[in-house]
């Protein structure tokens, strides 16, 4: 008789309980930027985060290269509740627009996250005009590499890479190759990407005291002189001629991985690319040399955020897996799935990590100096912005526009757009 | 009154079947075109509600915006090289397998089949047959001793690249044509024959005026199309380095319809967006009944 109860006992609270867990699971939509492989690794991360939180389900879809749904989605009510498919460059936009929701009142009331635990010009990053928008649980930093065979090959020592700007101009012209019709066979290297090198010369594109557009700064002026005189030097038919023959960057033909660029710029990829694309590759590391009165060891650091859209009525579940992911669990379990570099610093310096995922040990270091910056402007026109300084580059570069005029009619450009908006 | 009834029912039970295509012009076509027009005197980002600015991009667009210009620019030179090109091209085709030749079948469905290659995958093909390195057109000039342009990568040369990429599809107007040539009775040209008419005299004389309504079709679908130009540049036109925008060489190619979507898609200013549009819709329209009004003096209606 008393088996019986027992048994009935316990089968009520097994019931109890698992349709309290059922009735009380709260499903969240998250929509991500990271597609193919990575999703599939980020999903299995995301089942750490079920395992500790059994009453929240996380469902993910990707929406990989389709990214303007996202706002046109918010705007129609049928936003995510969850989104990491942004970037921070965006932020000040989607901020501007009204299409996130500030962060601050969790972040006060939470355990997890505080700003001293980021690294400052990262966290920085997160926020507009005083509020917090999203929070990151990766990153990336950028540098040099270089193929220590052309350097050995050129009479160059493979461990003494260029210190300063005038150094590096000495080594593209000795990595650089002609033949005998007077064709690029290969370059040493192809300078671009003008926010950047504006930051190396010492510029800025944004007074953040004043709010003023800087395109047309000085510094900024000279960089982009720099790189009218690299085209001019080794002609511009040259140098569209051959770097047109480059493959896509993102695949096996990338021209560093195939010997046609000496050096290039990257990230933390690296180590993936040579382990996919060449693994007899043997290269090393630079941050990218400056001129006189310029900034040493800048690097431009970016990735995806987490952000939690308007108009979501399960902002608390959100915010849950928005904690969790950008926590330290989950900035460690995605930096060794994705080799990124994590925004904690705690994390980041984490030993087990570095042995784990050795190349974040560079980046870090450039991290941790005085000269990182993010890869944006923190401005709500900023693709637009992106996108004048592109062509500005393309018209100085082409050598059919003077740098200073170029990035003056930028600058009136931009702040025409941004006047409007305001 | 039975009989009404009956009509009554009969209009109901009609419109019940076509309410499908209705609803949907209604929803999809009738609305948004409705809503652009209204967008297009508002600054409007989606997320905002629309603010009327009246006529303010209009006059920007027309006034201040150096890059609608461009584009404008860029988009008449394929109207006035690329267009009466392909058209002739499409003609000359259709002309030539009318003829009794072998293969025929063959050769026709050869000439249709780019046209039904998706446009996003014949740009990916055609990237790399303008590859100035690597690519088909050059190695065949490099053979015969030139060294061929930068294609697209050079300003003086991506525009011609797009026409001579646009040649290769004129299947789809060719096989018009070919409907039209079949359509002229065959006892012209034999009492043309008789007469003693060349082949030049017969295609002037006959081939051509019979064919003009044909020739007016393709030319209207060809300009509308030539203006809204957007698939294979948006995809072939991104630059080398990073950050240019749809568009590069130096604006070179940037067309209408490029400029239109990276306004609406990648800065979100639909308001102006849909005043570039709108000012599209005119251009065609005006363009349309030009074409139309001066069909009259060149175009032969059967009958008439």
């Amino acid at each position: 008789m008393r088996r019986k109860w027992n048994v009935l006992v316990i089968g009520l609270l097994v019931c109890l309980l698992a349709s309290s867990t059922v009735l009380a699971k709260t499903k969240i939509t998250y929509w991500t930027g990271w597609g193919g492989d990575e999703l599939e690794d980020l999903k299995v991360v995301i089942e750490d985060f079920h395992k500790a939180n059994p009453d929240i389900e996380v469902e993910t879809t990707t929406i990989f290269g389709a990214y303007e749904k996202l706002l046109t989605a918010i705007a129609g009510g049928r936003g995510p509740d969850v989104v990491s498919a942004i970037w921070a460059s965006q932020l000040a936009g989607l901020a501007h627009h009204g299409a996130l929701q500030p962060l601050d009142k969790y972040i006060e009331a939470s355990d997890v996250v505080s700003p001293d635990d980021f690294f400052p010009a990262i966290w920085k990053s997160f926020t507009y005009q005083g509020h917090v928008w999203a929070l990151g649980a990766t990153t990336n930093t950028n540098f040099e590499a270089y193929n220590k065979d052309f350097f050995r090959e050129a009479g160059l020592d493979p461990e003494t890479p260029p210190k300063n700007l005038t150094e590096f101009e000495d080594v593209i012209r000795k990595l650089t190759k002609w033949d005998a019709n007077g064709e690029l066979t290969r370059l040493g290297y192809l300078p671009g990407g003008l926010l950047k090198l504006g930051f190396v010369f010492g510029g800025e594109w944004l007074n953040e005291d004043t709010g003023e557009i800087t395109a047309d700064h000085p510094r900024n002026v000279a960089a982009l002189e720099w790189l009218g005189d690299f085209w001019a030097e080794y002609g511009v038919d040259n140098l569209q001629n051959f770097t047109a023959g480059f493959g896509n960057y993102w695949s096996p033909n990338n021209p560093f991985m195939v010997g046609k660029l000496a050096i290039q710029s990257y990230g933390e990829w690296i180590e993936q690319f040579q382990t996919r694309y060449n693994p007899s590759l043997d290269y090393g590391l630079f941050a990218t040399p400056a001129p006189e009165g310029g900034r040493e060891n800048v690097t431009t650091f970016g990735g995806s955020v987490f952000a939690i859209p308007v108009g979501t009525k399960k902002a608390d579940a959100a915010w849950r897996f928005v904690e969790w992911i950008t926590g330290p669990e989950g900035q460690k379990k995605l930096a060794k799935v994705f080799v990124n570099m994590p925004p904690r610093v705690e994390v980041a310096r984490d030993p087990e990590l570095l042995e784990a995922v050795p190349i974040l040990q560079f980046g870090l270091g450039l991290l941790e100096g005085p000269n990182a910056f993010g890869d944006y402007v923190p401005v709500p026109v900023w693709e637009q912005y992106l996108a004048e300084m592109g062509r500005a580059e393309e018209a100085v570069t082409r050598g059919v526009a003077k740098a200073d005029e170029a990035l003056k009619e930028v600058r009136a450009t931009i702040e025409r757009e941004y006047q409007k908006i305001q | 009154m039975l009989q009404l009834k009956k009509k009554h029912r009969d209009l109901a039970t009609g419109l019940a079947f076509i309410s499908p295509w209705i609803i949907g012009f209604l929803a999809f076509v009738l609305y948004p075109l409705v809503a652009s027009f209204y967008y297009s005197f508002t600054q409007f980002n989606i997320l905002r509600p629309p603010r009327w600015i009246g006529l303010e991009g209009y006059a920007e667009l027309l006034f201040e915006d150096p890059l609608f210009w461009i584009s404008i620019k860029n988009t008449l030179y394929m109207l006035v090289f690329g267009l009466p090109l392909s058209l002739i091209v499409s003609l000359l085709l259709a002309v030539l397998l009318n003829q009794d030749i072998r293969f025929k079948a063959f050769f026709r469905t050869l000439f249709y089949l780019p046209s039904i290659i998706p446009a996003v995958a014949s740009a990916m093909l055609w990237l790399w047959i303008f590859n100035p390195q690597y690519g088909l057109i050059n190695s065949v000039l490099a053979a015969v001793g030139i060294r061929g342009p930068g294609w697209l990568v050079d300003p003086r040369w991506s525009k011609p690249a797009f026409i001579i990429m646009g040649l290769w599809g004129v299947g789809g107007s060719m096989v018009i044509y070919l409907a039209g040539l079949q359509g002229i009775p065959e006892q012209l040209y034999e009492a043309a024959e008789i007469d003693g008419a060349s082949w030049m005299q017969q295609f002037t004389k006959i081939t051509l005026p019979m064919l003009s309504p044909t020739i007016l079709f393709n030319l209207i679908m060809g300009t509308i199309s030539m203006l809204q130009y957007f698939t294979a540049p948006y995809i072939m036109t991104r630059g080398v380095g990073t950050n240019v925008p749809p568009g590069s060489p130096l604006n070179s190619t940037l067309f209408y319809s490029v400029l239109l979507f990276q306004n609406a898609f990648a800065y979100f200013k639909m308001g102006y967006a849909s005043a570039m549009a709108w000012i599209l819709f005119v251009l065609i329209m005006i363009a349309t009944l030009v074409l139309f009004r001066s069909s009259a003096r060149w175009v032969y209606y059967e009958g008439q």
